[in-house]
């Protein structure tokens, strides 16, 4: 145990440093199994954790899907999603801002980038925005938590993370997060009315679009509808596995691209490469969270906390709330991807010893991490709504960004009461919950 | 993503032959996944191996795009204090980190060898294909040697100041929103 608490200082201090996460991990966690069983064990465990990574077919889901991200994003589909939600949506009190969530959650969906979502849609919803004289909380609060639907709705990196991580199915994994995905956008577009219909100075209704074009706006977006549909129905109704399902979002979008005659050569390449370096990037950590997950598991410090968790003799719904609410705390200085990494070791085992299953925990998980980058004093997406709205005072995009926070805490007790929303269409489909 | 002021300098032979190696096998890997389910469904005919050959790409590309990342000096970091660290430390603290990885990436070099030669040593070959993966094995531990050259040559560079200091990433979060794709 005390080797495993020096190892645990030794990490948060190089890590919080600014070492890359990914070797800090590697670092403690060979160097801490070898101090427990002896250097060639050590040797030999390093080892096998990077194979089971790069050279693991399942993993190949992601930089597949990414792959998908670069190409979408880079066929210009942001105008064409916000105007054809626009056009459906904007004659409503608060259209404009409901249909921001609407294109965020499509463009989320398929780019699986939060920051890249904010970056792009508040480019093309803040300016529509302004000209109905939207207040400017309420513009850069629906952005900036309109950024995070994607990292929920499947298919979500974070989610493959998780489930390279705990050995989860992730296909299991996507089908979980679909109806929690809807009840987000369902809330988000909620919260908006609510707002519109105390204070409708806030969100002015747009202009009424004529049926022909809506058909026509929505027309123009159908390549990547079918595509996302595609692949989520494909995944779900089990016709291919997440592996297959991205190598058809990946050439699907690269023909969708091409077909916008938004694809030229140093595009397709350097979309390529992108997605290829995000992979070893992710890759590099994963290696690590896994080498550092051996240590723990042989240090027994989730057991330990286990034990003592058990000696209290509470409730495991107190134990979850405790947990819950340290996630929200460290969400508050930690970001997305990294905050995954630094927990799963630690508090799978913990929340399985409880008895809760742990796809549905991956969905808590990742709205956690949803949570985490909309948070003050340190969220991304409002650092980059920051960016793009030099002129409104962080406070003002905080404030906005207050009843979408709201929103994700009903929603997160909504499931967490409710575990069968999470678990039912899984079950459905696969059949073992 | 690579930052901007880092963009001169991989127009560098050696980072565009291994651009080209990490974007060749990454399309592969996709239009391969994607003909064997074309295959399956319309011409009830898969491509054999398909996902054996999948998890062999994966590693190429991980580990062609190791070096690209390094010198890009993007590599995951939780940056809670990093805003922080300014001026001599922060010199000091970059130093480390470069230090640092080229121990960790030289780790993983010497493990993959030795991989590389147990398998090779056990005859070992893939289930479906029959490939030996020992070739493989050392081809990416010669791309992490690679890495560690860069983290050398770039700790040479901090060293006699033709290097600068990597700014925090809350600062350059502010000139490019995008440079975190991983999020």
């Amino acid at each position: 145990m005390t080797v495993s608490l020096i190892g645990f200082a030794i990490l948060f201090v190089i890590a919080f440093l600014g070492f890359p996460l990914g070797f800090a991990m590697l670092a403690v966690g060979g160097i801490g199994f070898g101090i427990l069983r002896g250097a060639g064990p050590a040797l030999e465990m390093v080892v096998q954790q990077i194979m089971d990574v790069v050279l693991n077919t399942n993993f190949a889901v992601l930089p597949m899907f990414l792959l998908m991200g670069a190409f979408v994003f880079r066929a210009g589909l942001s105008d064409d999603l916000y105007e054809a939600a626009d056009a459906w949506l904007g004659h409503h009190k608060g259209g404009l801002a409901m249909a921001t969530i609407a294109a965020c959650g499509g463009f989320a969906a398929v780019s699986g980038s939060s920051l890249a979502t904010v970056a792009t849609m508040a480019k093309v919803a803040i300016p529509s925005m302004r000209k109905y004289k939207y207040a400017d909380s309420l513009a850069a609060g629906t952005v900036a938590a309109g950024g995070t639907l994607g990292i929920l709705i499947p298919p979500s990196a974070a989610l493959i993370i998780y489930g390279i991580l705990t050995e989860e199915g992730i296909a299991e994994l996507f089908v979980a997060g679909i109806i929690p995905g809807v009840i987000t956008v369902v809330l988000y577009i909620t919260v908006i009315m609510v707002i519109t219909a105390v204070r409708p100075e806030m969100g002015p209704r747009g202009e009424r679009t004529d049926w022909a074009v809506r058909w026509r706006k929505l027309y123009r977006v159908w390549g990547i509808v079918l595509l996302f549909f595609l692949i989520l129905g494909g995944i779900t109704f089990g016709v291919f596995t997440p592996n297959e399902a991205g190598g058809i979002g990946a050439i699907g979008a690269l023909l969708f691209a091409m077909l916008r005659r938004k694809m030229t050569w140093p595009v397709f390449f350097e979309s390529l490469v992108e997605a290829a370096q995000t992979t070893a990037m992710v890759f590099m950590i994963a290696i690590g969270a896994l080498i550092l997950n051996n240590f723990i598991a042989l240090a027994g410090i989730s057991s330990g906390v286990i034990n003592w968790i058990e000696s209290l003799h509470l409730e495991p719904f107190m134990v979850l709330l405790v947990i819950l609410a340290f996630f929200v705390a460290l969400g508050t200085v930690v970001e997305g991807l990294a905050m995954i990494f630094l927990t799963v070791p630690i508090f799978v085992p913990v929340i399985e010893s409880l008895g809760y299953d742990l796809i549905w925990f991956g969905i808590v998980l990742v709205m956690m991490t949803e949570i985490s980058l909309i948070t003050p004093p340190i969220g991304l997406n409002v650092f980059v709504m920051k960016t793009m709205m030099p002129e409104v005072p962080l406070n003002v995009i905080f404030r906005g960004i207050g009843p979408f926070f709201c929103a994700d805490l009903v929603r997160l007790a909504i499931v967490v009461a409710f575990p069968p929303i999470a678990l039912w269409l899984p079950g459905l489909v696969y059949g073992h919950f | 993503m690579p930052g901007a002021d880092e963009g001169a300098r991989q127009s560098n032979w050696v980072f565009t032959a291994l651009k080209l190696i990490a974007a060749v096998m990454i399309f592969a890997m996709a239009a391969l996944t994607f003909a064997d389910v074309i295959g399956r469904y319309v011409f009830s005919a898969p491509i054999q191996g398909t996902f054996e050959i999948v998890g062999l790409l994966l590693g190429v590309v991980t580990f062609a795009a190791l070096p690209l990342i390094t010198l890009a000096r993007s590599h995951i970091t939780v940056d809670l204090f990093d805003s922080f660290i300014r001026g001599r430390f922060r010199w000091i603290q970059q130093f480390s980190i470069l230090a640092g990885s080229a121990c960790v990436i030289a780790f993983i070099a010497e493990r993959l060898i030795a991989a590389g030669i147990d398998e090779a040593e056990a005859n070992f070959v893939t289930e479906d294909l029959g490939l030996s993966r020992a070739p493989l094995l050392y081809g990416l531990s010669f791309l992490s040697m690679i890495t560690v050259v860069i983290l050398i040559i770039m700790m040479w560079q901090m060293a006699t100041g033709r290097l600068a200091v990597k700014p925090p990433d809350m600062d350059r979060l502010k000139t490019d929103p995008g440079d975190h794709p991983a999020h």
